[in-house]
């Protein structure tokens, strides 16, 4: 179970996030929707642990191997972000490293051993698709593929909290449909959550929307089309009569 | 280990930076020419070489160290890597270690360089019987105090760049910080206490190597350098995550 209570992180009065209040269970896929500056990187953000919130707690249950539940504060030391998988919007990455070193020192920073460094190496790559081009430097790539290696690393640890930030932006629709299927099948054991303009994009993959306006979670447990209606400018009379 | 995989990555990081070998090599060469100027200066006199080469190197390095530094957070925030970093679970003294031991990696190279280019000079300019080791100790224990030092410019580099927004001005912050700060407060001290600037040396973090060099090893100010350069690499540690409450990656 994931939960956010009254969780707040606010940079000016309408900026941020506002006492956002969320419960997902195993499986779920999330999409946070919303226009430009609404929040929802925020949001993502604070849900990944790279901020704290001013206000509020996000909690995350981790099962252990006895069968014990465990509950982790996003913002009390590293044991929350062990289990996070994050793809920021930039999907920022060491531009001069090849595929495979870059994976390779971003799982050696979440803690994967030597022993098991290679197959989860393996898998990252085969699972996006990345095997021929693991020995290219980053920078070479194109935009799509440098977002692929993104996923891969948010996936290299084997997350439990995989937090997508925009991640079919920029990219075409053979991809995005490459992608989708990744997050489904990550989605099965996972906590998943996907922010994105257009909820027909996130479609896919996604389970139920979350709408945000004017940095608040003002509407939870939509689809999809529900999500569009919501996000659509109400329409003129004559619009409508067309 | 953690240490080890951020500091093998910062450090090659750094070397094909542009603020790696070239720095390095204009530092070389900067020291070579302030070596060589001490030298002329001092012929005739009783200064002993591993003196003047422990100075000329003192002033070369708070140049380089504030290069090397000033990449440290400041290319993450430019890069937008720094909400990554948030959100792995590496703790923040680690990211802070992994930068300024990379940037003192570097800065132990220079002093190599430095090393070997006084024994080139040795070995073939000067006069045969002159030699680099004739005081050896004097020129382990300038060594030593090179090395304590380039740490705690190092420290200091990095603990600027996690403030500012460009490299450039990383830089220039650093080495106004690690290079003119002591001539300006002893300035400022002998403009209010009129006998105290007479008292004191103008680089007194210079004037450390070359005292050690000729025997007279200052232990409160090698002390005082490692003390400073722990107190900043803590302070660094809670500024990253300080910035992590205030979301100021942005």
């Amino acid at each position: 179970m994931l939960q956010l209570d009254n969780v707040t992180f606010l940079y000016a009065p309408d900026r941020g996030v506002k006492e956002a209040s969320l419960r997902v269970e195993t499986g779920e896929v999330i999409g946070v929707v919303g226009g430009n500056g609404v929040g929802k990187s925020t949001l993502l953000g604070l849900i990944a642990a790279a901020l704290v919130p001013q206000s509020g707690t996000i909690t995350l249950g981790v099962t252990g191997m006895g069968g014990r539940t465990k509950r982790l504060l996003s913002d009390d030391g590293i044991g929350y972000r062990r289990y996070v998988g994050y793809l920021t919007e930039a999907a920022p990455a060491y531009g001069e490293l090849s595929v495979k070193r870059y994976l390779a020192f971003r799982a050696r920073l979440h803690g994967v051993g030597i022993f098991r460094l290679r197959r989860r190496l393996t898998e990252a790559l085969k699972r996006c698709g990345l095997t021929p081009i693991q020995k290219e430097p980053i920078a070479k790539l194109s935009l799509g593929l440098q977002r692929r290696v993104a996923l891969a690393e948010a996936l290299i640890a084997a997350p439990v909290l995989l937090v997508l930030d925009d991640p079919f932006a920029g990219i075409d629709a053979v991809q995005r449909e490459a992608m989708a299927g990744i997050i489904r099948d990550v989605a099965v054991r996972s906590y998943v959550f996907i922010s994105g303009h257009d909820p027909l994009l996130l479609k896919a993959c996604c389970t139920r929307f979350v709408l945000m306006e004017h940095a608040e979670i003002t509407a939870d447990a939509l689809d999809a089309d529900a999500a569009m209606a919501r996000l659509q400018p109400p329409r003129t009379p004559k619009e409508a009569e067309a | 280990m953690i240490l080890i995989t951020l500091l093998k990555r910062e450090f090659f990081q750094l070397l094909r930076s542009g603020h790696g070998i070239i720095p390095v090599f204009l530092s070389l060469a900067g020291a070579n020419v302030l070596l060589v100027r001490f030298l002329m200066k001092a012929e005739g006199t009783a200064e002993t070489l591993p003196a003047l080469w422990g100075l000329a190197t003192a002033f070369g390095l708070p140049f380089l160290a504030a290069v090397a530094a000033s990449r440290g957070f400041t290319q993450d925030r430019e890069t937008g890597m720094m909400r990554l970093m948030f959100s792995t679970p590496v703790r923040a003294r680690w990211w802070v270690l992994g930068k300024v031991c990379a940037a003192w990696c570097l800065c132990l190279l220079y002093l190599f360089g430095m090393g070997i280019s006084c024994y080139a000079l040795v070995r073939w300019l000067l006069p045969v019987d002159a030699q680099l080791f004739a005081t050896p100790m004097g020129f382990w224990l300038a060594t030593g105090i090179l090395i304590l030092q380039a740490f705690l410019w190092c420290s200091i580099g990095t603990f600027v760049s996690l403030f500012s927004r460009s490299s450039a001005s990383t830089f220039l912050f650093s080495l106004v910080s690690c290079l003119f700060a002591p001539p300006v407060v002893i300035l400022m001290m002998a403009f209010w206490h009129s006998n105290m600037g007479i008292q004191w040396p103008w680089f007194p973090l210079q004037s450390m190597v070359y005292d050690c060099a000729c025997g007279f090893v200052d232990v409160r100010m090698a002390i005082g350098c490692v003390t400073v350069s722990v107190v900043l690499i803590y302070a660094s540690g809670i500024v990253f995550n300080a910035l992590r409450l205030c979301a100021t990656e942005r």
